[in-house]
């Protein structure tokens, strides 16, 4: 048979065009003036492109989302954005423009709204919504960038990226696209002779550009310890009693809310007086909670993994290179890739808090207009399937859901992670925390979603707690008695409101059910005089003054 | 639609219940999503009777499945609990009934020594007035119990307290008889109204009249054995809702306080959540002696307002550190509008105190800010250097102090930064 000639370097052959077109512009090494950078955007980016524009859960290349949303649309249009995040308005008004058609995401935040409104007039085309992990794997699959924009700490004319404590995507977005012979442009805050550390090498990089001012940071995992509340201490020692003691949770992650933020600042008090120091929560796959400082300065925690940086927390973390993970230059890196699969693969437990749990178990943070996204939580929040190693929590959970195992499993023996959802039964403005149908059903109605976005199923969860008391939905048999369950910590939403007393008494003896009381938990003890920390600036103190934070969280 | 603050009841008979005990119990504070309730012995043939009262309608079959839920797990009869609400969700609302039951039972009072090493910026109105006197010597005069609470507020749905915000009573510190004032910011922002307002200026009438009886008895009585006024802010000011009566309450308040000069020492202490604002600042510093936390904040107008009148160049409100730093603690201590900067315990007021008392009354009058044509003169030079000054921040103001790296005194300890901190020395 005769072979057809086929060339086999049309990506290197279109590389090299593009770049011709820009490569005048760099006049020091690869060192772009910010008066440039619309120009190179059109010389490199062609209509329809796939385009990454860094986005993550916490940095934004917010000058590069500028200068992409000054493109002539005329010339440059229907581009595929693929990217984390899009928390910022300049992501949408990319949009808006027209420069940009379709969309594949995993996070959108305070911009909810809007992606939702867009997906419905039509302005923006839906890819998919993804965890982080699952977009990163997409990456090198399908949805590898022709063109990345992203953001460092510092650069240097060689391109050399130092991306530190925040480098969060900035990795597995490079290597995806510059192995592709995709074009890679990185802002930087600064750039020097000599950057700090070489967290990316410059042949991976094209063009730098120093920023007019330093990216956009937000800090999402600062929780102001002044805004806990009682019942939300009393939650912390239902879940310290009733799963941390109970099950040794060596290894696991927290969720942002306040509801973890408790549990982390009543280690040192309540957790000390329980005796659980040195048992529980030693290894975190977690950002740097500036409220987990009490229990590592009290000797808690040995290792921290972050999948970012938290504003103000650099030099506590680099302070503490016994716990958190710091480079030979003696700053932290961050890295989303590898935490999201730490927290995926080696964790026992996950727990956190969300807005809507349906009366199966199904949590959901989306309401009926907002295309809120997953983030993280739904890699950190489910049974790894493809976890072969043992630790005693998942033992100890997998034989107590053994029940529900057999059959499937027969007589082999499997472990389970632990995944707990806390709330309140009802939360701010009376909004109902379980419901019969989650608003998910709403939206995705509303935005032309294939399924309702659910952040945490049923048959991953574990664990409820409410101020109620705590449920061990793995314990149950079938969906019937795990629905009683669920009525039994539900308080007077419509859920709990169909609680049979009798069925509760029977589940409270088997141990499915515990109320505070069954815990031994005193609740008069649940008040904020149980904080290791009770403002922020007690945090500084229990830094040693190393936590510097944001001015927004000062009162002093 | 006119909305009224409602009064729902219910009554409820557990099958077995045990009587509650012949008190009268009263636990919690009606902050925002939080209510008051006070238990009380009544013979209701074994049941139990819940009256509340709420700003919220439509949930009415929630309050009752709620109240028969613990009544039947408490398993409680013949007691009345009497509820002020203000949107407090079932889980507070469940969680308040417990602790206060499990605290009446208990027969638990606030403690002073409970109370004098925590966090004062914690502490609510009672725990402080509790905190600065002496173990066991607070006597709280108009409590919650005898209900004076506003007659305003029910007319435009807005919760009522017991106490209407305010703690009145005497106490002890040494020898020393103590009258004090206390203010909840967590009930609608520590505002001074009609009931409040009395309570507040009467206190300071008491004081006086005590005073004048007790030297009328005993023309020379130690001043060891005077009487002081303690007034514990937490405050945005006057009540909007109740505007006139709180206003009036503000023009009584500075003539007891023009009264009381030379007589009883009237001593500020500021070191709460919401700080002390508006008229009420005008008060604190019409007082003899302020003493502050580094959390204190103190000021006349809210940086809002500030920064809608005269541009965010001038103040922006959104920055907090700012916001908290030029009218915080350290920079009031550093500027001389307080006396006294102490750590955030009301052990460390109390110290302050004991200082205060170890004076007499013409040296107290001493620290004063105004009441003298040479505090006058001195305020004017305050004024002219913030003119000369244009000071951006109260960074600015320390740096002219003499204080050499002033920013490096924001984050200091209490101990250190007043090893450290030098004041402003207007000549």
């Amino acid at each position: 048979m005769k072979k057809e000639k086929i060339v086999w370097n049309k990506k290197q052959q279109d590389y090299q065009e593009r770049m011709n077109k820009a490569s005048k512009f760099a006049k020091n090494g690869k060192v772009l003036e910010q008066k440039d950078v619309v120009d190179v955007l059109a010389s490199v980016i062609k209509t329809g492109d796939r385009v990454n524009l860094e986005g993550n859960n916490q940095k934004q290349a917010d000058f590069l989302a500028a200068c992409l949303s000054k493109l002539n649309v005329n010339d440059i249009n229907n581009l595929h954005m693929v990217q984390s995040a899009v928390p910022l308005p300049i992501h949408l008004e990319i949009f808006e423009k027209g420069i940009a058609k379709k969309l594949d995401f995993a996070f959108a935040g305070p911009m909810g709204a809007k992606v939702a409104e867009f997906i419905n007039e039509g302005k923006l085309e839906l890819g998919a919504i993804h965890t982080y992990l699952e977009l990163f794997a997409r990456y090198f699959m399908d949805l590898t960038p022709k063109v990345a924009l992203v953001c460092a700490y510092e650069a240097d004319k060689d391109g050399n990226l130092y991306t530190g404590f925040n480098t969060e995507d900035t990795p597995v977005i490079i290597e995806a696209t510059k192995f592709t012979q995709g074009i890679v442009i990185a802002q930087a805050n600064k750039i020097v002779d000599k950057v700090q550390r070489i967290d990316i090498p410059g042949e991976w990089v094209d063009f730098v550009v120093e920023s007019p001012k330093p990216f956009f940071l937000e800090p999402l995992f600062t929780r102001d310890p002044g805004a806990i509340t009682d019942t939300q201490i009393l939650m912390a020692m239902i879940a310290l009693k009733g799963i941390y003691a109970e099950y040794n949770v060596e290894r696991l992650n927290h969720g942002l809310g306040f509801q973890t933020a408790a549990i982390e600042l009543l280690l040192p008090t309540y957790g000390e007086e329980l005796g659980l120091k040195g048992k529980i929560c030693k290894h975190f796959a977690l950002n740097p909670h500036p409220t987990l400082i009490p229990a590592i300065e009290s000797g808690w925690v040995e290792s921290v993994h972050c999948f970012g940086g938290e504003l103000g927390m650099q030099k506590y973390c680099e302070s503490r290179s016994d716990v958190f993970f710091i480079g030979p230059d003696g700053s932290m890196r961050s890295n989303r890739a590898f935490s999201q699969t730490a927290g995926h693969y080696a964790i026992d437990m996950f727990i956190g808090s969300t807005l809507q749990i349906d009366k199966y178990g199904n949590s959901s943070t989306a309401t009926s207009n907002r295309v809120a996204g997953f983030g993280g939580a739904p890699n950190l929040g489910c049974d790894a399937k493809g976890r072969r190693h043992s630790t005693p929590a998942w033992l100890k959970c997998g034989e107590e859901f053994e029940e529900q195992a057999t059959s499937y499993l027969g007589n082999v023996p499997r472990g389970k992670r632990l995944v707990v959802q806390m709330v309140e039964t009802f939360q701010e403005k009376m909004a109902p925390s379980f419901v019969n149908e989650l608003d998910a059903w709403k939206l995705a109605k509303n935005a032309n979603l294939d399924l309702p976005p659910v952040m945490i199923y049923s048959d991953d969860l574990t664990h409820i707690v409410t101020e109620e008391g705590l449920v061990y939905l793995h314990k149950c048999k079938g969906l019937e008695e795990r629905m009683a369950a669920i009525q039994a910590v539900a308080g007077f939403t419509e859920v709990g409101m169909k609680e049979d007393p009798k069925k509760t008494e029977e589940l409270r003896k088997r141990g499915i059910f515990k109320t505070p009381e069954d815990l031994g938990i005193d609740r008069r003890r649940a008040n904020r005089s149980l904080l290791a920390a009770s403002t922020i600036k007690e945090l500084v103190d229990w830094s040693d003054g190393l936590y510097e934070p944001p001015a927004r969280f000062q009162n002093w | 639609m006119s909305k009224e603050l409602r009064t729902i009841e219910f009554e409820f008979k557990s099958a077995d219940f045990k009587e509650f005990p012949k008190t009268s119990f009263h636990y919690g504070v009606v902050g925002s999503g939080d209510m008051e309730l006070i238990y009380q012995h009544k013979d209701l043939g074994g049941a139990a009777k819940m009256t509340v009262c709420t700003p919220v309608t439509g949930f009415d079959h929630v309050w009752k499945m709620v109240f028969e839920k613990f009544i039947t797990t408490a398993k409680i009869g013949n007691v009345l609990i009497e509820i002020n609400d203000n949107n407090a969700t079932p889980a507070v609302v469940f969680l308040r009934l417990n602790q206060a039951l499990k605290e009446a039972l208990a027969g638990t009072e606030l403690i002073n020594s409970n109370i004098v090493n925590a966090s004062f910026l914690e502490l609510s109105a009672r725990e402080r007035a509790i905190g600065l006197v002496d173990e066991n010597t607070f006597t709280e005069l108009v409590s919650s119990y005898d209900k004076m609470s506003s007659p305003h507020l029910p007319l435009m749905g807005e919760s009522i307290e017991f106490d209407d915000g305010i703690i009145t009573g005497v106490g002890k510190i040494g020898e020393k008889t103590v009258f004090v004032i206390s203010q909840e910011g967590k009930y609608i922002g520590g505002s001074l109204g009609e009931v409040s307002g009395a309570k507040f200026v009467n206190v300071l009438r008491l004081a006086r009249n005590f005073y004048e009886s007790m030297l009328a008895k005993n023309p020379s009585l130690p001043e060891s054995k005077r009487p002081a006024i303690l007034i514990s802010f937490e405050t945005g000011g006057v009540r909007l809702h109740e505007a006139n009566a709180g206003l009036l309450a503000h023009a009584e308040i500075m003539n007891e306080l023009q009264l009381n000069r030379g007589k009883v020492p009237v001593i500020s202490i500021i070191g709460s959540k919401v700080g002390c604002f508006g008229g009420m600042g005008f008060i604190a510093a019409a007082t003899d002696v302020i003493i502050m936390s580094e959390y204190g904040r103190l000021g006349l107008t809210g940086p809002e307002v500030i920064e809608q009148e005269m541009g965010k160049d001038e103040f922006d409100s959104s920055d907090r550190a700012l916001v908290y730093r030029t009218t915080g603690g350290k920079h009031k201590y550093i500027v001389g509008d307080s006396n006294f900067l102490v750590e955030n315990t009301a052990m460390s007021f109390r110290e302050a105190l004991k200082k205060v008392f170890s004076l007499d009354i013409n040296e107290i009058s001493k620290l004063r800010r105004v009441g003298s044509v040479e505090m006058i003169e001195k305020q004017k030079k305050l004024v002219k250097l913030s003119v000369d000054l244009q000071p951006k921040d109260s960074v600015d103001v320390w740096r002219y102090a003499g204080n050499e790296n002033p920013e490096k005194l924001i984050d200091l300890n209490v101990k250190t930064f007043l090893e450290t901190a030098k004041q402003l020395n207007l000549k």
